[in-house]
């Protein structure tokens, strides 16, 4: 990887309130690259998200995109920078159509919107029929689908996903993963938060495990996910 | 027949009024989750603003109305930056009752603007369209027929803002969660004051549309706006389809208690109703509760 990282998150720290959920983490993406981060459950990989998009601040430590500071900035702003963040639960706009509910990821690149939805609905099939339906009526795995797509309509550099397998399906998570496969391969940089190890090989190109709000373990991922003791090991504490 | 007609001819009338004085509204709960308690200040001022440029200027109606519209959005926008951002950034716990009593307090505002600049007199609109046709045994007017023409186009509009532009779309997804929108990348300042502006202007273009079929006074605006309420909650607070949907419903309940019991009965009946629903089915026609909102 080289020095100037796409992302680079350096020493946070900080949570909600008193609360401290980071406690001094650093990580780096590089351009092209997937990585992964793995933990346990309220160990700070979803407040280490919201906190790169902007939704949280941090109290210390500063996150550069392209070597600018983000860490100050407005999720709006975190946005129209190239970062797409799909969190936990997907937050789709219930109400609205899943037409409208694409349309909105186009928000900054609007007269572009009608050639991106086309392309990108080539990769969703599944919503293609689902066009004109609330967002509300659509199953876990497809709104999970439009979250993705959702999130690739403003055509960003980096995808952040939280749990992108989380309460999914089998054959609805191979679809999903197949997803950030293609997208891997179309160039796009990825940040993907997991619990669990099982769908990252192939995908990721880095691991870092978090522990209590700090890195643990670092690696390639080839590395760390064919020794799954010294995963465990690094989950324990 | 003739009845049933006239009450169809004149819930139409008065439900595309309704519909374009509580858009305004529901708008702006959607969005802000803020009932704005001055929206019959905001009425009356389009009122007011069309009468001055229409009778004092001379102006054409259709010209007064436009004006009106315009003169709506300014204020929107001035209530927005003068009174709502503040209470957003002071993040008050108690957003809802702060709102309400913030804007009780602008409509004591505008009220006692009016009174100074318009004096107490009541003052009359000069219809859009002279004349009449009779039909059976109903007087349609030219005018309250065109009001309801009127009305429908701005709903027709608005509905295609909504659900084809940028800013309708990025308007109705800061409303269903701030969050995500956010995350789109959308300017959630810049869509809070746009909807105060939009529902400002809607609300001036309703009292325009309202003063051509009742005379002026500064506090004209509070039963239209009590109506509005009781449209908006009727619909499923802060939802647009349900807000129109229930607008011509209530336009119909009241021409025809108007036809049937007198026009004394209108409004006693209608808040009857508003309790009804309120116990019957509490989120309104397309209303959900909070918690599925996400």
């Amino acid at each position: 990887m080289s020095d100037t990282a796409l992302l680079d998150v350096r020493e946070v720290e900080g949570g909600y309130g008193e609360y401290r959920v980071l406690d001094g983490l650093s990580i780096r993406v590089g351009e092209d690259e997937v990585v992964a981060v793995l933990g346990p459950n309220g160990h700070g990989k979803t407040t280490l998200l919201r906190m790169i998009s902007g939704l949280l601040r941090p109290a210390r430590g500063s996150i550069y995109f392209h070597g600018q500071p983000i860490h100050a900035r407005a999720p709006a702003e975190i946005a129209g920078l190239g970062i797409s963040h799909i969190p936990q639960g997907d937050l789709v706009f219930p109400q609205m159509l899943v037409r409208e509910n694409i349309l909105a990821g186009a928000y900054l690149r609007w007269s572009e919107r009608c050639e991106r939805m086309r392309r990108i609905l080539e990769d969703f099939p599944r919503l293609v029929p689902r066009l004109n339906v609330p967002a509300r009526v659509l199953s876990g795995g497809e709104r999970r689908m439009l979250a993705l797509a959702r999130g690739l309509m403003g055509g960003p550099q980096l995808l952040i996903v939280d749990e992108p397998s989380l309460g999914l399906a089998p054959s609805v998570r191979d679809s999903v993963y197949a997803l950030l496969r293609k997208c891997a391969g179309d160039g796009i940089s990825m940040l993907l938060v997991e619990e669990k190890a099982t769908h990252l090989e192939g995908l990721a190109d880095r691991v870092y495990v978090v522990e209590s709000g700090r890195v643990v373990l670092e690696g390639a991922a080839v590395e760390i996910l064919r020794d799954r003791s010294q995963l465990l090991r690094a989950y324990m504490g | 027949m003739n009845t049933a007609v006239s009450i169809v001819y004149t819930g139409f009338v008065l439900g595309s009024i309704f519909a374009t004085s509580a858009v305004g509204l529901a708008l702006m709960y959607g969005t802000l989750r803020f009932l704005n308690l001055a929206h019959g200040g905001f009425l009356i001022v389009g009122g007011y603003v069309a009468w001055l440029v229409a009778d004092r200027l001379g102006v054409p109606f259709y010209l007064a109305m436009v004006i009106a519209t315009v003169a709506g959005a300014g204020l929107g926008l001035l209530t927005y930056f003068s009174m709502l951002r503040p209470l957003l950034g002071v993040g008050s716990p108690r957003w809802d009752i702060a709102t309400i009593m913030a804007s009780v307090g602008l409509a004591i505002i505008i009220e006692a603007v009016i009174l100074l600049v318009f004096g107490p007199r009541l003052k009359s609109l000069p219809p859009a369209i002279d004349g009449k046709i009779i039909v059976g045994t109903i007087v349609v007017q030219y005018n309250a027929l065109f009001i309801g023409v009127l009305a429908v186009l701005i709903l027709v509009v608005t509905h295609w803002f909504l659900k084809s532009s940028r800013s309708g779309i990025a308007l109705r997804a800061v409303a269903e969660n701030v969050q995500a929108a956010y995350l789109m990348g959308i300017p959630s300042g810049r869509v809070f004051a746009s909807t105060v502006a939009i529902a400002g202007a809607l609300a001036t273009a309703a009292g325009v549309l309202l003063g051509s079929f009742y005379l002026l006074r500064p506090s004209g605006g509070l039963d239209p706006m009590m109506t509005a309420i009781v449209v908006v909650v009727f619909g499923g607070l802060g939802s647009i389809p349900g807000t129109i949907v229930a607008a011509y419903i209530i336009g119909m309940l009241q021409a025809a208690v108007s036809v049937f019991l007198g026009v004394k009965w209108a409004s006693p009946v209608l808040f009857a109703f508003m309790i009804l629903v309120l116990i019957v089915r509490p989120y309104g026609l397309y209303g959900r509760p909070e918690d599925v909102r996400v």
